[in-house]
């Protein structure tokens, strides 16, 4: 798709940045939801509560510390998403954060997979992710051993 | 009352590549050269998911953990950079956005290429002087290695990292005691508008040096010590900015240093060109070892050209401080990964390919 | 009257893992329609409802893709519903198929599934947009990394390495074994890989075949089968839940808010609560047990086979891989599983989800089955599916009796 032509391909299918903005809390920050009459924590987050159906629900910050769950050497390499071949292999794990939630997100700057095992405690940070449609950046968390 | 550095955070990527990777592929360059003159052994290489932005958020959550503060108490955020992923918007506020949640922070970008961080950092005394902030961010950050083209001379020392200063007048581990600049238009790095590559505008020898970045940052510091009534006996340690591993020696011994008052600072032989967080960097190490009543220069230098000169005084404070913090020396250099020049290229996005990805037609 | 719903006639394409490049998604739905409306020997205008199935309008292009079906078949006006939960989407349609015979506003309905995946070029990609895509996709997290993380499954379970492997590749060979000896599967008549190959591929070859194809089946009040069809079958019971898109929610059973007494404190990737809610739905509304079943359909990707016997109630938890080893699921065991060979061996159109595994379970209690044909009497079958990564689970029970 040389950007040398000026006849330039129609797709109806490019995202506005709106979608992204909106999630920018829970992407950035690890934030979710708490409700407020049972003290249920949610991630990510929700407008209604799934306990007790209350909508008297507000932002809540989780922590950034948590250990793996579970972890795997991702995958099927013929069914890869778009957009994240440069990384590969990926470690794809269920992590569970110190105050609740478990995440599914990705480990990365593994220099000794010996250290990638069930238990191992991780901290958040925030790497690029698959750029839009709309060819503007995309950030989110991911997960580094500590 | 005293106005400077609260706390600082550092943050490089893991990924290195070693300088003869390069040169077997291109054998464009004197090895030699390279190892014994320009002092560089390695350099940092992104993953395909850093960028400015990760880096300098990284760096200043370090930052803002060594201090104590609370997230939201920023009254200002400013980004020091070259290389920045948006040409138009400020990439601060996405940082800004990133570490917490005070939208009434004075925020902007500052370009001045690598000099970037220390006019920032210029910026952020100033407002603390006048009491318009107290608790202000200041952050250098530059991939100078996804902007060099592969087959370039400076390709084997362009580097990457960001590096995060919190100045204010409480917990002070070291006053700011003056700032000066010089500047003038002498382009020898340039990248005219919506070019992807920082290009050398000048043939890479002596002359490009001594014009460049010694001169600019000699007269600056000179200016600072006329202020001040200062002489370079004064200072213990000397900061510059490290293009490669042996740029700052050139810079502190035109000025009178000492070879071993500069090597403290010296950490660009295993990362490479960092750009505008080149003396952030420097700087930060050199507080992992300064004593207290210590003085440190630090002379910014960026291409095009300038260069700040800010004279720093560490205080009784800096012993505990650095008690609970890791050490600048173990954040760049713990976990390494080694990558070699097919992967160092993918990382970087210097493959050509199609603008729309199909990965694997599935 | 009793919940029986007939299914009076079945269709479906011909090799469901493999790509039909020639072929519209119209002319795949209009073939394998038209397969069931002959089978069912009715005048395709006593058809007064139907409802569609499949993966969503991205991959086809076309929005409202209901009315441009029953068009293409020419039978407007009659109403069309339509349904997408990722490879469940057959199986939730031949539910509402079920919901609308027993309403008794419908006097038959033709179900249909389809999809057409190359008619985009990551269609993969499409099919794994389908999670809580800002917390999964956008990530570059995706269904494929949810099924390898049900390897917990082994390791809760403390199995062996080499356990794992056997088991994993018994069920691979069954099911291309299976699928050799029947007509309408991809892998028909193709020679058995060797144990290296298979131990190199992901889960030890369990993994399933993509492919372009359509399935219906036409269902009916009993009224109107008594009237035109002399072998029915019928539809005993069924079962549907959900349960969440975002992977990380399989960790956290308080989000099910069914109010059964013994539900698992803890569960994981692996623990399959969701199709067992189903399992039991479908149980309790047929009044049957697990021991009454003679053949059983399951979504085979992955270790999924083992978790869903163990979700079905064939087998005690945490045995199901010893319980396939033991040759329990062979065709001449105690409950055979997948005989036309599953995902695996068969083919796996996405759309069309469970209906193909329903098609098989109907030919074998009709003993006309085009494969392997089961020798004993079969009177229960059960059909179970998920869609997404446990985001849907469903289970249809089918039977001979009324």
């Amino acid at each position: 798709m040389s950007q040398q032509y000026p006849e330039q391909i129609p797709n109806p299918m490019v995202a506005s940045t709106y979608r992204e903005w909106r999630e920018q809390g829970g992407k950035y920050r690890l934030e979710g939801s708490i409700c407020e009459n049972c003290n249920s924590k949610f991630f990510p987050r929700r407008s209604v509560c799934a306990k007790c159906h209350s909508l008297d629900i507000k932002t809540h910050q989780f922590s950034h510390s948590g250990s793996i769950e579970n972890v795997i050497n991702s995958g099927i390499h013929q069914v890869a998403v778009m957009g994240y071949g440069e990384n590969s292999p990926r470690y794809i794990a269920s992590i569970k954060l110190l105050d609740g939630p478990v995440v599914i997100g990705e480990i990365i700057d593994v220099c000794d997979t010996s250290r990638l095992k069930i238990g191992a405690e991780v901290r958040m940070v925030i790497r690029k992710q698959a750029r839009s449609t709309n060819l503007n950046w995309n950030y989110a968390y991911k997960f580094k051993l500590l | 009352m005293e106005y400077g550095i609260v706390s600082y955070g550092v943050k490089v990527p893991v990924r290195r590549i070693e300088v003869e990777k390069v040169v077997e592929v291109w054998k464009n360059n004197d090895l030699t050269i390279l190892k014994n003159l320009l002092n560089m052994d390695e350099r940092a290489v992104l993953n395909s998911d850093e960028d400015v932005i990760t880096l300098g958020t990284e760096s200043a959550i370090k930052c803002i953990e060594n201090s104590g503060i609370r997230n939201n108490d920023l009254d200002a955020i400013y980004l020091g950079t070259s290389t920045n992923p948006d040409l138009s918007k400020s990439s601060a506020a996405t940082i800004l956005e990133m570490i917490g949640n005070n939208h009434y922070a004075m925020c902007s970008d500052i370009q001045f290429s690598g000099k970037s961080g220390t006019s920032a950092l210029q910026i952020g005394y100033s407002l603390a002087k006048s009491e318009l902030a107290n608790n202000i961010m200041i952050i250098g950050s530059d991939a100078m290695n996804r902007h060099i083209p592969p087959g370039d001379q400076r390709e084997p020392y362009a580097g990457a990292g960001a590096a995060s200063l919190l100045i204010g007048r409480e917990n002070l581990i070291a006053e700011i005691k003056g700032i000066a600049s010089y500047t003038s238009d002498f382009p020898d790095d340039i990248r005219p508008e919506d070019e992807r590559y920082v290009r050398s505008g000048m043939p890479l020898n002596r002359d490009k040096i001594s014009y460049g970045l010694v001169k600019h940052s000699v007269k600056a510091a000179k200016k600072l010590f006329n202020r001040e009534h200062t002489t370079v006996s004064d200072y213990k340690y000397g900061v510059f900015q490290q293009i490669s591993g042996a740029s700052a020696y050139a810079v502190g011994t035109a000025l009178g240093f000492k070879k071993s008052q500069i090597t403290p600072s010296i950490f660009a032989n295993k990362i490479g060109d960092t750009g505008a967080a080149s003396p952030l960097i420097g700087l930060a190490k050199v507080l992992d070892v300064a004593e207290p009543n210590d003085k440190i220069l630090v002379v910014g230098y960026g291409g095009g050209a300038g260069a700040d000169a800010i004279s720093l005084k560490v205080t009784d404070y800096i012993k505990e401080f650095r008690k609970k913090i890791k050490s600048v020396e173990s954040e760049i250099n713990s976990d390494i990964i080694r990558v070699d020049y097919a992967n160092a290229i993918k990382y970087e996005y210097k493959y050509i390919r199609p603008e729309v990805s199909f990965n694997t037609y599935l | 009257m009793n919940n029986s719903v007939a299914i009076i006639g079945t269709g479906a394409t011909k090799k469901p893992g493999s790509n039909m490049v020639e072929k519209t998604f119209k002319e795949l739905v209009v073939e394998a329609s038209y397969e069931a409306i002959n089978n069912a020997k009715i005048d395709p205008l006593l058809i007064d409802g139907a409802t569609f199935s499949f993966t969503g309008e991205g991959e086809i292009g076309h929005g409202g893709i209901g009315a441009t079906l029953v068009d293409s078949l020419g039978l407007a006006p009659i109403p069309a519903f339509l349904n997408t939960a990722n490879c469940s989407s057959g199986s939730v349609s031949i539910i509402e198929g079920y919901n609308m015979i027993l309403s008794g506003q419908y006097d038959a309905v033709l179900v249909c599934g389809f999809d057409k995946q190359t008619d985009i070029i990551p269609f993969e990609n499409y099919m794994l947009m389908s999670t809580d895509v800002m917390y999964d996709y956008n990530l570059g997290i995706s269904h494929i990394d949810a099924f390898m993380l049900a390897d917990e499954y082994f390791k809760e379970n403390k199995v062996s390495e080499q356990d794992a492997k056997n088991s994993l590749m018994y069920f691979a060979k069954l099911m291309r074994e299976n699928a050799y000896h029947n007509p309408i599967a991809t892998l028909y008549k193709e020679p058995m890989l060797p144990e290296e190959i298979l131990s190199k591929m992901p889960f030890n070859g369990n993994v399933l075949i993509p492919g372009e194809g359509a399935a219906a089946m036409i269902l009916a009040s009993e009224e109107f089968a008594n009237k035109y069809c002399d072998n029915p079958t019928f539809i005993k019971g069924v079962g549907f839940s959900t349960s969440s898109q975002y992977f990380g929610h399989q960790y956290h059973p308080e989000l099910i808010q069914n109010k059964e007494e013994d539900k698992p404190q803890k569960t994981n990737m692996a623990s399959g609560y969701s199709l067992s809610l189903a399992c039991k739905q479908a149980y309790d509304s047929a009044n049957i047990k697990p021991d009454d079943l003679d053949i059983l359909g399951l979504y085979d990707m992955g270790v999924n086979p083992f978790i869903s016997l163990e979700a079905a109630g064939i087998c005690e938890k945490g045995t199901a891989y010893q319980y396939v080893l033991d040759g329990n699921i062979n065709p001449n065991g105690k409950c055979p599983v997948n005989v036309d060979g599953g995902n695996i061996g068969r083919g796996h159109v996405a759309g069309a989800g469970g209906i193909y595994q329903v098609i098989e379970i109907v030919k074998q209690l009709q003993g006309k089955a085009r494969g392997i044909q089961l020798d004993n009497k079969c009177s229960y079958g059960m059909s179970t599916v998920i869609g997404g990564y446990y985001a849907t689970a469903v289970s249809i029970i089918i039977g001979t009796e009324r």
